[in-house]
């Protein structure tokens, strides 16, 4: 059983592009602990999206995703000698974004300032979203569109933080119910009730939104 | 919102929507660059805090050198004006000042002026500082240069009326207070108002300065004895003396009670040799 195995064995997620991923990762990872530090370059453009995403997702603020995204990759580099394999470097450098945007957001609990990114409606799946939802055009469909993405926004916000934690990584991120649990430390029953709770606010939040 | 559309969407659709926020691409550029920067400051060593707190106190403590070296410089002027301007009012006042190997402090009361000079000229030297003509008009005699132990001794004479000429006693002074108190009285005497006020001001800020001092320059008059301590004191002299002289014939009684007569004395020194200055032994 070779190293990346264990390594997906740990994380329950075995799918061949996972595993070719984590296979990969693992090398540079072993390059920058050689002292290849230019290889981590590689490792902060293969992820820097999907990790300011998460975190974009959780803080509703793009300014503060950007900074506590920076922070990740500057606190997995440091720690890069301590990252001895257990767990995929995908998995370990999503846990060190959420416990910092975890700890950001405790930090300002009573701040709440949101700065959004503006939704792509030139990607076929928003595209088709947003004509089911409406039939406007133009200026009137962006206002319609910014409106729905304050609304969103807002009916995330309702949510305590470990259950939007849980919604973004699962919903949002695409992550299965094992790397949650891994990432966010807890049972894959806890991140299962955790999400479908929140579901449920958020289809009350959302209702006049949906049909059926 | 178009219901009528037959696309139904859900929950999962709207979370989808949510997906699809993208930051731009200009976006990424920036942060890039703050990533690099970021790396770069991380690579730095952090200085500890208690270094951080020593810099800060450093910056406080950046003159320390030049601010004591120029308290000291202007100490040291301040203190040279003063000396030398207290030094130029007692030349001009005519002090006299002179050492002495009597009592180093106090008033030998019963002696004039003149007296006093008598007998300072057996111990001291008397060296006269400025034209004679201005030590008769002052009426005081600047006495300097001590014998073996040189105590300060101010001379107060010339002039028969006056504080000073009614003291009239050689007054051994050994402190600056004392001159300070000396110049006053001459003043005084001399009817020199601005003298005697400059004098006293001058005294106030030696004072002042030293104020430990300050006690014996208040009352001056209050160290001298009255005559009837005086005469007490000759009285007492006597006693002491007709001590003495009952001692010493007690002592001859007890020579004799122990059989060691003058003869015997002499017989005892002859055999050793010894002489005034010398003692001899043979064997």
């Amino acid at each position: 059983m070779d190293a990346t195995t264990k390594i997906l064995g740990k994380t329950l997620v075995a799918s061949p592009e996972r595993r070719q991923e984590a296979d990969a990762d693992l090398d540079i990872v072993r390059n920058v602990q050689a002292g290849d530090v230019a290889a981590f370059d590689r490792l902060i453009l293969k992820y820097r999206e999907r990790v300011y995403s998460i975190v974009y997702h959780m803080t509703s603020n793009r300014e503060d995703a950007a900074d506590l995204t920076q922070d990740a990759f500057i606190r997995a580099f440091q720690s890069i000698h301590r990252y001895s394999g257990q767990s995929s470097f995908f998995t370990w450098l999503y846990r060190i974004a959420v416990n910092a945007t975890l700890s950001h957001l405790r930090k300002n609990k009573l701040r709440s300032f949101f700065s959004l990114d503006r939704i792509d409606t030139d990607e076929p799946v928003s595209r088709e979203i947003v004509a089911a939802l409406t039939d406007k055009s133009g200026a009137d469909r962006d206002t319609f569109v910014h409106e729905l993405q304050e609304k969103l926004n807002d009916a995330m916000h309702k949510l305590s933080i470990k259950h939007r934690t849980v919604v973004s990584l699962f919903e949002i991120d695409g992550l299965s119910h094992e790397e949650i649990a891994e990432v966010m430390n807890c049972s894959v029953g806890t991140v299962r009730s955790r999400l479908h709770y929140a579901k449920q606010l958020l289809q009350a939040e959302l209702q006049p939104y949906m049909r059926r | 919102m178009n219901h009528d559309s037959k696309h139904p969407v859900t929950l999962d659709d709207l979370l989808r929507l949510k997906r699809a926020e993208r930051p731009p691409a200009a976006f990424w550029d920036q942060f890039e660059r703050e990533l690099r920067a970021k790396q770069l400051s991380a690579l730095l060593p952090k200085t500890p805090w208690w270094r951080r707190v020593s810099r800060g106190l450093g910056g406080l403590f950046r003159y320390p050198i030049p601010l004591g070296a120029t308290a000291v410089l202007a100490l040291t002027f301040l203190s040279v004006r003063e000396y030398q301007s207290i030094a130029g009012d007692h030349e001009a006042q005519g002090v006299a000042l002179a050492s002495a190997a009597e009592a180093p402090f106090g008033i030998s009361p019963g002696i004039s002026a003149e007296g006093g000079r008598d007998m300072l000229d057996s111990q001291a030297t008397l060296i006269s500082v400025g034209a004679p003509d201005s030590e008769e008009s002052a009426g005081v005699t600047r006495l300097t240069e001590g014998t073996v132990n040189p105590p300060v001794v101010l001379a107060l004479g010339g002039a028969s009326d006056g504080i000073a000429s009614r003291v009239s006693h050689s007054v051994v002074f050994d402190s600056p207070s004392n001159r300070s108190i000396a110049a006053n009285l001459s003043a005084i005497e001399g009817d020199d108002m601005m003298g005697t006020r400059r004098l006293m001001s001058s005294a106030h800020e030696f004072g002042s300065k030293m104020p430990h001092l300050r006690a014996p320059v208040v009352e001056p008059l209050a160290q001298m004895p009255s005559p009837s301590e005086a005469r007490v004191s000759r009285l007492l002299t006597m006693v002491a003396s007709s001590n003495r002289l009952s001692e010493l014939q007690r002592d001859q009684g007890r020579r004799l009670d122990r059989g060691l007569d003058e003869r015997l004395t002499d017989e005892q020194v002859r055999r050793f040799g010894a002489r005034g200055d010398r003692v001899k032994f043979k064997f």
